[in-house]
């Protein structure tokens, strides 16, 4: 029997796979196909200090190798979350990870704050790459001043493990990491989607209402490997990868390049049972291949010396 | 976000089905028939399958489908669909003993529990859902008046399951190379007109966009009632990626296509 469990940061998870915020709504939606306490834990969608109707329509449109989405953080706002969808959570039997957003430090805390004084929650996931900050219309994911701020102000309010979840739309992922571990961030979860477009030719439209969306699906795995490979070897904290894992195989690759576990995304849309299969898989994969825990894989990809490192 | 559909749709389920008929309808229009028991006796008219267009990401997202007719006895769906895209384009080469991967019955289907006369209206491949909905009505001592437009002749397909039904739709075609010339609305205004028909009459619609604003627009003329299927691009189909929203009629929030329809009645959402 292989070994799954992995610890991140003291929190104990079954196994590496979790599902990624905004692909799984509030696990409810998924009770029908997935028997939820096989997993090592769930990520809710992002949730705000107030409830958001989200981004005018089209928010999702096909492209090659994947998707875009411009959903704009539709969701029911903390105090819905706490009633409706927090006592469903509590039941599941795997870790439950409430993804958060906002648009001011505050609003951060303020939703921290208010989870805090509720039983059933295992960890907060810090979603930094979303709308822009109040008082100055940066992207406050993409600075790392900005990112050591925001992470440090949400510290306060929490002794939850804090996951900060970093954009790959900048020129170096490793100084966002760099700086949300400063701050005190406990784990890091890599990547976000990627900013993406897809126009009409005939209606010379773009496809999406707010132009952009953000790109995943399987072509950005390739991506999101570098990226942890590249925050692994900048911290030394856990890592989540996440970005176009569809299947076990995939997981092994998140795991080789220094993540610790995954997060599944968009394959839940196209199936809805992929992560508990993907638990099922891995532990046949690690059968097959002698591994007694998948802990041992961490980090062990096989570098030749000679090789050119982000050449 | 508004969270709770008024009726709770039956429990999905997810499966590889055997496809045992295969038909071209004309050159756009294919209809196959799957062996779905499970799928068949859930669905009721106006909910729809996510179907999975191959096995491999590419094309990657599942694609949704009305449900065309569905018999619970002999265990078996259908779906009528029209060959726009790559994803379709795959479908349409799925061959008798060929499996299908598909996600259903989902979403909020057509309400016909108070309805006396009813009026349906269908444009193009919006007819699927219509069929299932006029063979349910046929079942109860309603009033049934079908119109359906077709671009043109060579679109027009289906009839002769609305005939198994006793049902002679009244056919419109924009070329007028088939039946009355124009669009299916006006073929409906005249007949609500001349008909003198009442408030209490049902108008159920499929089809374009600017059709179903029409159709709303002769709804609330006449005092009637409306209610219509919508198609947008979907990912998940299950409510979870919020994906297929569309304004609420209030234009304030917003309604989950897969979820809080794809029926939506009058003035619920804004077309």
């Amino acid at each position: 029997m292989v070994d799954l469990s992995i610890t991140l940061a003291g929190l104990k998870l079954k196994n590496p796979v979790l599902t990624a915020s905004g692909t799984f709504g509030y696990a409810e939606e998924y009770a029908d196909f997935v028997n939820l306490s096989r997993l090592g834990g769930v990520v809710t969608k992002s949730i705000t200090k107030e409830p958001r109707a989200g981004n005018p329509p089209l928010r999702v449109t096909e492209v090659p190798g994947g998707m875009l989405n411009s959903i704009g953080l539709a969701n029911v706002g903390v105090e819905a979350f706490v009633k409706d969808k927090l006592p469903f959570l509590r039941k599941t039997r795997t870790r439950v990870i409430v993804n958060i957003a906002g648009n001011s430090v505050e609003d951060y805390a303020a939703v921290v704050a208010r989870l805090d004084q509720e039983e059933g929650i295992d960890a907060y996931e810090i979603n930094l790459s979303c709308p822009n900050v109040k008082e100055g219309g940066l992207t406050f994911g993409k600075n790392p001043a900005e990112v050591f701020r925001m992470t440090q102000h949400i510290r306060l309010h929490t002794k939850r493990p804090l996951i900060v979840k970093l954009t790959p739309n900048v020129t170096s992922i490793g100084d966002l990491a760099q700086a949300a571990v400063d701050g005190g961030a406990d784990i890091l979860s890599a990547i976000n989607t990627v900013v993406g477009m897809a126009v009409d030719v005939k209606t010379r439209k773009p496809i999406l209402g707010k132009i952009t969306g953000g790109f995943s699906g399987p072509a950005l795995k390739s991506i999101a490997l570098a990226k942890v490979f590249e925050v692994a070897r900048r911290v030394t904290v856990p890592i989540i990868g996440v970005g176009g894992i569809f299947s076990a195989e995939d997981v092994l690759e998140f795991l080789l390049v220094g993540a610790h576990a995954v997060q599944i995304g968009t394959a839940n849309f196209i199936d809805p049972a992929v992560s508990e299969t993907i638990v099922n898989d891995l532990q046949t994969l690690c059968e097959d291949q002698g591994i007694e825990a998948v802990k041992d894989l961490i980090g062990r990809l096989e570098i030749q010396e000679r090789a050119v490192l982000f050449g | 976000m508004k969270t709770d559909p008024v009726l709770k749709p039956p429990k999905p389920v997810i499966g590889q089905y055997p496809v045992v008929e295969q038909t071209w309808l004309n050159e756009a229009y294919f209809k196959i028939r799957i062996l779905a028991d499970d799928i068949a006796e859930k669905a009721s008219p106006g909910q729809f399958v996510n179907v999975r267009p191959g096995q491999t990401y590419d094309p990657l997202l599942r694609r949704p489908f009305s449900i065309y007719l569905a018999d619970p006895e002999e265990g078996w769906i259908e779906l009528v669909i029209k060959q726009v895209g790559r994803g379709t384009e795959l479908l349409s080469r799925l061959r008798v003993g060929d499996q299908i991967d598909m996600l259903g019955p989902l979403g909020r289907g057509f309400d016909i529990e108070t309805v006396e006369t009813a009026i349906l209206a269908g444009g193009g491949v919006g007819l699927a859902p219509l069929v299932f909905l006029a063979r349910e009505l046929s079942l109860f001592p309603k009033e049934i008046y079908f119109f359906q437009g077709f671009q043109s002749k060579a679109d027009v397909c289906c009839l002769e399951d609305l005939a198994a039904l006793n049902i002679a739709p009244v056919v419109t075609t924009d070329d007028g190379s088939f039946g009355r010339k124009g669009f299916v609305t006006e073929a409906v205004k005249d007949f609500i007109k001349d008909r003198n028909v009442q408030s209490g009459t049902e108008l159920f619609a499929c089809g374009p966009e600017p059709m179903l604003k029409e159709i709303c627009n002769i709804v609330d003329f006449y005092h009637l009632t409306g209610q219509f299927s919508l198609e947008t691009r979907m990912a998940c189909g299950i409510g979870a990626c919020m994906g297929c929203a569309v304004p609420a009629f209030d234009g304030e929030d917003y309604r989950l296509v897969c979820r809080d329809g794809p029926v939506f009645r009058n003035r619920e959402v804004l077309l």
